[in-house]
């Protein structure tokens, strides 16, 4: 009896302890495992897919002629205030008169209320109008005072960046994402072609100056614009007589990828996605201008 | 089986004496000894280990004869139970302790050599431990270490040469390690921030032998093996020579990646 | 009572062997992208399918003839650790990395949260101690080299004495694993930029699939790791110092290089620190560890969202507030899954500039390996470039600068350091 009291407590001890391992695992969502048949099928259909090389070209254009769209920002509201810069080091360079400048996170005009350094592109454009073909000529891309003066820029590939310092002091240029990251002398330039398109600006920084950011914008054709301080953009001959999407982008966009997501009460022919993409289709020769309001949950800062 | 028990425990000495018996025939015995002073230390061990063994082996018979005698099936006699012998208790500590005071002062000479009597020769070579590599560092042509023209390898390739006294500065760079070179009869723990010394002498021209971390603890040690080559002076300077051109490649064309790179 | 503990025995017995004997460990997706691009559970799998049906299993891996690997080498190196009769070694991978760096090449294998630094992740693509420009990738000598060199200062020890078949085909597996996660990323972003959470992506019925991740996506990767050979930096000749010179020049140089060093032209003392002890710019981070943090600041972002949306949500009425409660509902649900994810993340840590005067090179000790990274500097990590960002591209430094700037940090572990300037992080310490 003794003997089997003994084992009893013995398989208790075993069995509880493997299930204390197993409980051990942290719950973390490993994702999804290929299934081996689909996997199969998808490997024979590329290894297939060289034999018909046809299939999959770009949409085909289906409308002619030209248009125009363009618009302003105007934010919802009143902006919420912007803290100075986190200046941490030579301050005599980096501020002006020892006041560091405030943010660029969002710039919204104090009576206009038009908001700056919005980016809208056209995703994906059937066609090309020979104005929007890509450039090759040289873009300032300029910091001073430990800034980079063009907070959002955008270029297109082939186009030229010329990377400007203007300090007294070295930085350095990275671009997260292109591969280039290079030391500006001071008083110097570098100038730096654009290789690769992007489908969201890539954030510059300066690894010296921890707080310095700025975005860049490379497309593969001239079909985007920057607002201004004036929040007014304008994009020209774009296709018309054919569904275009243009992205709408910003810093501080709450929408995924920095999507930025407004309101056009005025134009119902514009859709929105909740990813700041904006779905319309113009007219040959048309000019289309609309009033674009952003409201304060749009942003997130 | 009524003397089950006893046979049982008499397997114990016999495997045990035979496993060492057998071990030389399936390679299990020590490495082949390259170095000048590593006959000492087998001798030690060999002494050792007979004393033991005969120790080993006459308890073992003991306690089979105990088992043998006393036997719960064929003796009805009960158990007795004595308090002891106060003269065996004296035996039984004063010869042990007889004994090892005996190899603690036979063996005084060889641990001096292998710990104490460092040569006075200058430094062949600094080792450095780290997780989980040996990286080491040849002084240059000025004889000194530390200094820019130093010889540094960290890819486990360590040449020495062979027929002279070979005098290692080594440290651990992080945690323990410990330097061991199983044909020179040699093993030293490196304790970070501790600088200690190792010396061994190859008394073969040529050789090329294992190095390997012998710390048992921590998950990597077992990668810090290596490969150490002994070979005469002449052969090793022009090594260190080859070694040093090839750390103080400028071009391109001279680099082992881009030659390998162009092979293919 | 005795059967019925036999019993409990064999049972617990069964579920313990059945849970520990995982024979073969598959590929994961790297779900830190997957939670921050909210890829839907269809295309999450739909992308395990297609990296599936490219690039196989760990233990079969499929060399697409449009990658350019070699079946051959991948064959050696991947699949579970044996040795046939012969002495063959198989399973290389899992039997010298997998413990670091993981089965699939994401850095962290079981052993990579108590390595300092942490081991490579490979699926981005970027190496650190390469021979060609900043953007380039790196040329399969470049990586043999730091197999069988090993990274000095790190926890990778040198693999010099495999043979150097074994070495090649790791080579060739390290490239397959960044090659694929450098796939999954594209995939991961197309999905995430250009697809509806519901539309169907699969290239086994949809030639344009097919056309769009073998052309458009893979095709990009696989042109970048073949023109590595060609992006290789060469110094020019005339401006390579000869290997005799007198002490005399070699002073003079490294008085260059030291003024360069804490100019504003090279401005190397910002991150290196007066003493050249690593001690200056601190907090960045290398792109491995920044995106972890990127995920751990956006989702702490998502509280101070959750609660604007909830102060709106107190103002509004009627449609709008409806709304307002889907969105707080969503913003919670993606809280949610990133707090989860962030469990399984190493902790982020900073990039510190190498300390100098330690004589401890990571990317090999040659003069040659010391002018790469001064000249292309090392990509992913904040640590720029000198030299030009491509061939026949102006660089900041000249070729010559450059050389006297690779003499100064030789010198830099045998300069007297008599007067420690050490100070505290991130203040300025050198006056113009």
């Amino acid at each position: 009896m003794k003997h089997r009291r003994l084992y009893a407590w013995l398989s208790a001890v075993i069995s509880v302890v493997p299930v204390a391992l197993l409980g051990c695992e942290r719950h973390v969502n490993l994702g999804p495992v290929a299934e081996a048949g689909a996997a199969k099928a998808i490997h024979e259909a590329l290894v297939s897919a060289k034999a018909n090389p046809a299939a999959g070209a770009k949409t085909a254009p289906t409308g002619t002629g030209w248009a125009t769209l363009k618009g302003q920002f105007v934010f919802d509201g009143d902006p919420p205030p912007m803290p100075p810069y986190n200046v941490t080091k030579e301050q005599d360079i980096c501020t002006v008169g020892g006041k560091a400048l405030p943010q660029e996170k969002l710039v919204v005009a104090p009576d206009s209320k038009a908001i700056k350094n919005v980016v809208v592109f056209l995703r994906d454009p059937s066609r090309i109008h020979e104005s929007a073909n890509p450039k090759a000529d040289s873009v300032e891309f300029d910091q001073k005072h430990c800034l980079f003066l063009s907070h959002v820029a955008g270029v297109t590939v082939g186009q030229t960046l010329n990377i400007k310092n203007s300090d007294t002091t070295g930085h350095n240029t990275n671009i997260i994402g292109a591969g280039f990251n290079q030391l500006i002398p001071a008083g110097g330039a570098i100038p730096y072609k654009i290789q690769k398109e992007t489908q969201v600006p890539n954030q510059v920084t300066c690894s010296i100056h921890p707080w310095m950011t700025a975005y860049l914008l490379t497309r593969k054709n001239g079909y985007f614009a920057i607002t201004g301080d004036d929040g007014k953009f304008e994009i020209r001959n774009v296709p018309a007589g054919e569904p275009l999407e243009f992205q709408v982008w910003h810093e501080s966009g709450a929408a995924a990828g920095g999507g930025l997501v407004g309101t056009t009460a005025d134009a119902p022919d514009l859709k929105w996605s909740n990813r700041g993409r904006v779905a319309i289709t113009l007219q040959p020769d048309q000019v289309k201008e609309v009033k674009i309001v952003v409201p304060a949950a749009a942003f997130h800062l | 089986m009524r003397h089950f028990w006893a046979f049982l425990f008499l397997l114990v000495p016999i495997l045990g004496v035979l496993t060492f018996l057998l071990a030389p025939y399936y390679n299990h015995a020590f490495p082949r000894d390259i170095s000048e002073q590593g006959h000492v230390i087998d001798q030690l061990f060999m002494f050792i280990l007979s004393l033991t063994g005969i120790i080993f082996v006459g308890t073992e018979v003991c306690l089979f004869y105990f088992m043998w005698k006393y036997n719960g099936q064929s003796n009805a006699e009960p158990v007795k139970y004595s308090h002891g012998s106060h003269t065996l208790e004296v035996v039984w500590t004063i010869l042990p302790a007889v004994t090892l005071l005996f190899i603690a002062i036979y063996q005084m000479n060889a641990w001096a050599d292998a710990k104490m009597r460092r040569p006075n020769v200058p430094v062949t070579a600094e080792v450095t431990g780290r997780q989980f590599n040996w990286d080491v560092r040849y002084p240059g042509p000025d004889g000194e270490l530390h200094t820019p023209d130093d010889i540094v390898r960290v890819d486990g390739d360590i040449h020495f040469p062979s027929g002279e006294e070979v005098l290692l500065s080594i440290k651990s760079a992080d945690v323990l390690h410990s330097f061991f070179l199983p044909n020179l009869r040699i093993k030293q723990d490196v304790v970070p921030g501790m600088q200690q010394y190792m010396w061994f002498k190859c008394r073969e021209p040529k050789e090329v032998v294992d190095i390997v971390c012998a710390e048992l603890c921590g998950w990597g040690h077992y990668k810090m093996s290596g490969r150490a080559t002994f070979e005469p002076r002449a052969e090793f300077n022009a090594w260190l020579k080859e070694k040093a051109a090839e750390q103080n490649v400028r071009q391109v064309a001279q680099a082992k990646e881009e030659k390998k790179e162009e092979k293919k | 009572m005795l059967s019925r503990s036999t019993w409990l025995v064999t049972c617990v017995g069964a579920i313990a062997v059945a849970g520990c004997s995982e024979s073969s460990p598959p590929f994961r997706l790297n779900m830190t992208n997957v939670v921050a691009k909210q890829i839907s559970l269809d295309h999450q799998q739909a992308i395990a399918n297609i990296l599936g049906g490219m690039f196989g299993t760990p233990d079969e891996p499929i060399a697409l003839p449009e990658t350019g690997l070699d079946q051959r080498l991948l064959a050696m190196a991947a699949g579970p650790v044996w040795s046939d009769k012969e002495g063959g070694k198989h399973g290389l991978y899992r039997r010298h990395c997998v413990h670091c760096h993981g089965i699939s090449g994401d850095g962290q294998g079981p052993t990579a949260a108590i390595l300092n630094p942490y081991p490579r992740d490979y699926r981005p693509g970027i190496f650190k101690f390469k021979s060609t420009y900043t953007s380039g990738e790196p040329t399969l000598g470049d990586l043999e080299k730091t197999l069988h060199d090993g990274i000095p200062g790190t926890a990778m020890p040198s693999f010099a004495l495999l043979p150097p078949d074994e070495i090649r085909a790791l080579v060739e597996y390290v490239k397959y694993l960044s090659v694929r996660g450098q796939m999954e990323a594209a995939l991961e972003n197309h999905v995430a930029e250009e697809l509806d959470a519901n539309a169907k992506f699969d290239p086994a019925t949809d030639p344009a699939v097919q056309q769009l991740i073998v052309k458009d996506l893979l095709g990009p990767i696989v042109e970048s790791w073949n023109g590595a050979k060609d992006q290789v930096i060469r110094p020019e000749d005339g401006a390579i110092p000869p290997a005799e010179r007198p002490a005399g020049d070699i002073a003079a140089s490294v008085k260059a290089g030291r003024e360069l060093f804490f100019g504003p032209k090279a401005n190397c003392v910002k991150c290196h620190g007066p003493t050249a002890l690593g001690d200056g710019q601190q907090t960045d981070y290398d792109t491995w560890n920044k995106a972890n943090f990127d995920f751990i600041t956006a989702t702490n972002d998502k509280i101070s969202q959750i609660d604007s949306l909830r102060q709106d949500l107190a103002k509004a009425t009627g449609d709008e507030a409806e709304q307002l409660r889907k969105q707080i509902l969503e913003a919670q649900a993606e809280y949610g899954s990133r707090s989860k994810r962030i469990a399984a993340l190493l902790p982020p840590r900073n990039a510190i500039p190498r300390n100098l005067r330690e004589g401890v090179y990571r990317g090999g000790r040659r003069p040659i390996d010391i002018f790469w990274r001064v000249s292309a500097g090392i990509p992913g990590t904040p640590m720029p470039a000198s030299g030009p960002a491509a061939e026949g591209a102006p660089g900041t430094l000249t070729q010559q600068e450059i050389w006297q700037l690779v003499d100064y940090v030789y010198s830099l572990p045998f300069e007297p350091a008599s007067m420690p300037q050490k100070k505290p992080i991130n203040t300025e310490v050198v006056s113009k």
